[in-house]
């Protein structure tokens, strides 16, 4: 009898829980977002809620984009799709995973050479770093935008047929960073927002020419698996980051303005 | 992918988990003798320490051996100045992790094998005026064989599904550190799905392999000193 009674009233506070969470359900952004963002991201994003209806959450699945890619394709519940690569954003729309209309050009970066702070060298060339002997070279696959642009650039320089015996592959540009800051590689190649993220652990050693790479172009779209509401403030919340009240928490953080050459369409 | 890189993955694998075996197979057998012979609290604290990477995340275990073993590690630092060996980021740092975690369940098998010998045994081998090392090599080693075989099947095969702190401490480098585990992973979340699956299937083949032979032979001994 009192089971019954104790089982009874498990069931009604369920009941209420659920129908209160269902009235109370504030709108809920899902964003996934290429690694490299985390910082100015939930920076931006804190900004954004000030300005927003009451309630709205952001919740955020940072990981490298080719990993995002998979993950939506899979069925992931992600609203807001924010890419490294012009390449991955083409996919999803091709895919009709993305909306076209809402596609938005949010930031552009470099590409830089790092190493740990006690690292005696201060700038070091490539031709430098292929003598040098049992080094590793954090990198990511090319299918991850980090990956791809590093093994672009040091292709078109010519160094990647000596360089790649030093390769040692990791998820994303961050993973990378982790890997020079703690000191596990002695170099790795990421995004200078990345290097100035961990200004204290490590340092630029050397700095791409853009013109040996592919433009590195942060593209921001809503996912079609969006619901109409979600689609909505998907919408402004990317316009948010396009704005120039959006622009300032990237140049703050190193990044450059995409640039009208590089713009979308 | 050519066959040929299916080929090599495998192989290194099974180097990988191979070398790892006899790391960590010394070690587990002495271990193991001595646990099987002690008793006591402390005992049973030890015992659960060597226990610990079998229960432990592995991601833990990776921290722990990056911990010591990286050049800004106490280990790592003096290996690399006296000796100029580097056990992160090679294939070193690879065989360390994998004998790391599989070390718990080679340790185990042999553990109850030893426990498995009667007594009595072991006193008649005090009798003919036998060393305890002689007694070990001569007696306990022979009888609990089978068990020890058991273990050495199992630590492979935990030894080729090793990830998480292979990762950490030996990266994934192509044709050194690149393991069926690891690059099973690399090539899913980039979506190159057909290369996941050949290898996939290579690595379900494999642990299917072992896992039967640890079974038959399970049952061809029932009850047998090997039961695990």
């Amino acid at each position: 009898m009192v089971i019954k009674c104790f089982e009874n009233l498990i069931f009604c506070c369920a009941l209420i829980c659920f129908i209160a969470d269902l009235q109370a359900a504030p709108m809920k952004l899902r964003i996934g977002a290429a690694a490299s963002l985390q910082d100015v991201l939930q920076e931006a994003g804190e900004a954004w809620l000030k300005t927003t209806e009451k309630g709205t959450k952001l919740t955020y699945n940072f990981a490298g984009t080719s990993t995002l890619v998979r993950q939506i394709k899979w069925g992931a519940p992600l609203d807001v799709f924010i890419s490294a690569s012009k390449e991955n954003a083409d996919e999803m729309i091709q895919a009709k995973l993305g909306l076209e209309d809402s596609v938005l050009s949010l930031a552009s970066n470099r590409l830089v050479l790092i190493s740990p702070m006690e690292t005696k060298t201060e700038a070091l060339s490539l031709e430098q770093l292929a003598k040098l002997e049992r080094v590793k070279l954090a990198t990511c696959d090319e299918a991850v935008p980090v990956g791809f642009y590093t093994h672009s650039y040091l292709r078109k320089v010519g160094f990647y047929e000596r360089l790649k015996s030093k390769f040692v592959y990791i998820d994303h540009a961050r993973s990378v960073l982790g890997m020079v800051a703690n000191k596990t590689a002695a170099f790795g190649m990421v995004y200078r927002t990345d290097a100035v993220s961990e200004a204290r652990r490590v340092k630029v050693i050397l700095e791409a020419s853009p013109t040996d790479h592919p433009p590195i172009l942060y593209l921001g779209l809503v996912l079609s698996r969006a619901s109409q509401k979600a689609r909505k403030t998907a919408t402004s919340f990317l316009k948010f980051l396009a704005s120039s009240e959006g622009q300032t928490f990237f140049s703050k953080h190193g990044f450059k303005q995409p640039g009208s050459k590089f713009a979308y369409r | 992918m050519l066959i040929g890189d299916v080929l090599t993955i495998s192989l290194l694998s099974l180097k990988i988990a191979l070398s790892a075996l006899i790391l960590s197979l010394p070690i587990g057998l002495l271990c193991a003798w001595w646990l099987a012979h002690s008793k006591g609290f402390a005992v049973s604290i030890c015992e659960s320490i060597l226990l610990l990477p079998m229960v432990l995340p592995p991601s833990s275990c990776g921290l722990l051996l990056l911990t010591v073993l990286s050049p800004g590690g106490l280990v790592g630092r003096f290996l690399l100045n006296h000796f100029g060996v580097n056990l992160i980021l090679n294939w070193k740092a690879a065989v360390i992790a994998a004998a790391f975690v599989s070390f718990p369940l080679l340790m185990r098998a042999c553990q109850q094998s030893f426990a498995q010998i009667p007594e009595s045994l072991t006193e008649v081998t005090k009798s003919f005026g036998l060393t305890r090392w002689q007694a070990f090599r001569q007696v306990s080693v022979p009888l609990a064989l089978p068990g020890i075989l058991n273990g050495c099947i199992l630590a492979i095969a935990r030894s080729l599904g090793e990830f998480g702190s292979t990762i950490m401490v030996a990266g994934l480098i192509p044709g050194e550190t690149e393991t069926l585990s690891l690059a099973i992973y690399a090539r899913t979340i980039n979506g190159k799905d057909t290369e996941a699956w050949a290898l996939a299937s290579v690595s379900i083949g494999l642990s299917f392999i072992l896992l039967l032979i640890n079974r038959l032979y399970l049952k061809g001994r029932q009850g047998g000193l090997s039961s695990l």
